[in-house]
């Protein structure tokens, strides 16, 4: 417990203090009929073409063996999806509530994950659903290689009813195979990497992007956290860097605010070899190759945001492009007024500068009539053309290319995904 | 479209002014008597924290009256009776949100000036007090509310996780960005 929390504690008692100990009688109205309310007929309205898209089920329940290795693939290795380069298809976690669900809480429920499923990028259409092999019952987490068909999912067991809080979850490999027989074109097979226990969770994770290492943050039900885990996707053996210096690896599991995994946390350079990461309000590139085992010491900054010294601002992701010239990220300002609108820009950074200040505002997201920008999904080899999340209402997507917006058929049912 | 059969003449005629409400169904009997008991027991509380989300008695009140009427409706839906005091506190914060929005509140959350109290029984001075108040009332709603769940009701990880349907990394995500931005704050104006 620190002196902050200690103070804010006894503000928040005392102040709640000044309300009375009797409150005013109930008045209750007329109940309308039940059988009126919507929310059902709704669900079955999604639900109904999503099951009749639904192509492939695969679910390869959890063997400690991995299918084959990983080859090395070229980012061209898959198709494209016209005229902007991004990979034809993506896989979305979806969840059984929209963002407009929550925000009208007709139920008391957290909201859960489930399926992955492999969609269009073109068209939003459902190519394949996976679903979590038992005993695991959902996907809270994706990532995926520059191949445009290695991706790893994270799956996890039924939320427990007491603490720890969090349920077990597993790192699963899903390969998509178009040129394969019909039924053979999916596999997701469980990775040798440990098992994640209850009580911890992994936080933000990517893919090397020839599909070989896995970067991790996996953390236990404290603030802090302070280590970052390579795996060998094929091997299982893994390698950590910690520091006992005082930081944080920011953000932790909230770029998309209320759901799974960041996809911007972590962001890999093409060689597959250095791993970008936010510490405090620095980004830092550790160079997984070398020896040494402290985050800080064998990493170097290559970004550092200025913006925020009012407290309220903030800054969303930091994703490295393949290339690794450029740091990307989302800014939030808060200081032009106190009651002015939140404003928000998509900024870059040189990483040959490393001057500590943002080379480039790419985009004023305000200016694209968008708010609350989220996550950075997808960046091209040099940041130029990327996919963005943004919250208008519910979540949705667009492709950005030069200042220029143009929207991915999308659902409100997607809480994250990768390309 | 077929319209819909209303069953006869009897589903449209009206009560004559002044009879007697027919008798509610039984179980609209329960879901009363169930809201009540839970009103009884837990409105001061959620009076408290919606009070300390919007800085307004009456609003708080509002609110939490609204959140109660809200049940009331819904009670059949409830899937589970133990998770409704989960479920009211959910539509107690939904409420604030909503407060929020639809009023220019900043000016009076911003100077909103507490009632002087037991000064000798206060932890805190009250200056102290108003400006770590001022302080919260600038996060946003959501780091806000995670806040107060969390120093207020003592809450944890996985029921703050349920009343604002999100998940528990999330909470804590939300908790320490609140805090690093509550420090920022503070330092600013001491």
């Amino acid at each position: 417990m620190t002196p902050l929390h200690d103070k804010l504690r006894a503000a928040l008692r005392e102040t709640a203090d000044e309300i009375p100990a009797e409150a005013p009688p109930l008045q209750l109205r007329p109940r309308p009929n039940a059988a009126r309310n919507g929310r059902s007929t709704r669900w079955h309205a999604w639900t109904a073409p999503l099951a009749a898209a639904v192509l492939v089920i695969a679910a390869v329940a959890g063997s400690l063996t991995v299918a084959g290795s990983l080859k090395h693939q070229t980012a061209a290795a898959g198709p494209s999806a016209d005229p902007y380069g991004i990979p034809a298809y993506y896989v979305a976690l979806m969840t059984a509530k929209t963002q407009s669900d929550i925000e009208n809480m007709l139920d008391s429920s957290t909201e859960t994950g489930g399926a992955a499923e492999l969609r269009s990028t073109q068209t939003g259409a459902v190519l394949a659903k996976i679903m979590p092999p038992k005993p695991y019952v959902s996907f809270v987490g994706v990532t995926a290689a520059a191949d445009d068909r290695t991706f790893v999912l994270v799956a996890q067991g039924p939320q427990p009813r007491v603490e720890p809080p969090f349920p077990p979850q597993r790192f699963f490999l899903l390969r998509i195979d178009p040129a394969a027989r019909a039924g053979a074109r999916m596999t997701l097979t469980a990775l040798p990497a440990a098992a994640v226990p209850a009580g911890s969770e992994v936080r933000d994770m990517a893919v090397s992007p020839d599909g070989t290492r896995l970067a991790a943050q996996i953390s236990d039900n404290l603030f802090l956290a302070q280590d970052l885990d390579v795996f060998n996707l094929a091997t299982g053996t893994e390698r950590s860097w910690t520091t006992l210096s005082r930081g944080n690896f920011l953000p932790v599991s909230g770029g998309m605010l209320w759901f799974g995994v960041d996809t911007d946390a972590l962001s890999w350079t093409s060689d597959s070899q250095h791993v970008a990461f936010i510490w405090d309000n620095t980004v830092r590139l550790l160079d997984t190759r070398a020896a040494g085992s402290d985050i800080l010491t064998n990493s170097k900054t290559v970004a550092t945001w200025t913006g925020g010294v009012q407290g309220l601002d903030q800054w969303r992701g930091a994703i490295i492009t393949p290339d690794g010239q450029t740091v990307l990220g989302i800014e939030s300002l808060s200081r032009s007024g106190r009651n002015a609108p939140v404003r928000e820009h998509l900024v870059s950074w040189s990483t040959a500068t490393a001057t500590g200040r943002p080379t480039a505002v790419l985009n004023n997201l305000n200016a694209l009539k968008r708010r609350e920008f989220e996550q950075i999904l997808y960046t091209s080899n040099d940041g130029r053309v990327l996919v963005l999340t943004y919250l208008q209402p519910g979540t949705n997507a667009t492709i950005v290319r030069d200042g220029q917006s143009t929207a991915i058929p999308w659902s409100p049912y997607i809480s994250v995904a990768a390309w | 479209m077929e319209p819909e059969d209303l069953g006869g003449s009897a589903a449209l005629s009206w009560p004559e002014p002044g009879w007697p409400e027919p008798d509610p169904p039984e179980g609209a009997e329960r879901a009363a008597a169930a809201v009540s008991a839970l009103y009884r027991a837990q409105a001061v509380g959620l009076i408290r924290l919606a009070y300390l989300m919007l800085g307004d008695r009456a609003a708080a009140e509002d609110v939490v009256q609204d959140a109660f009427c809200g049940l009331y409706r819904h009670w059949d839906r409830l899937t589970d009776p133990s998770g409704a005091l989960a479920y009211v506190r959910s539509s107690v914060l939904n409420g604030c949100r909503t407060a929020l929005r639809r009023r220019t509140l900043s000016r009076r959350v911003t100077e909103y000036q507490p009632p002087a109290g037991s000064a000798e029984a206060a932890v805190l001075g009250r200056e102290e007090r108003q400006e770590v108040m001022r302080a919260v009332r600038r996060l946003p709603d959501r780091q806000r509310e995670a806040l107060v769940l969390r120093f207020y009701l003592d809450l944890p990880d996985s029921e703050i996780a349920r009343v604002m349907g999100i998940r528990p990394g999330t909470v804590r995500s939300a908790i320490h960005r609140a805090l690093q931005a509550l420090g920022h704050l503070l330092e600013g104006t001491s």
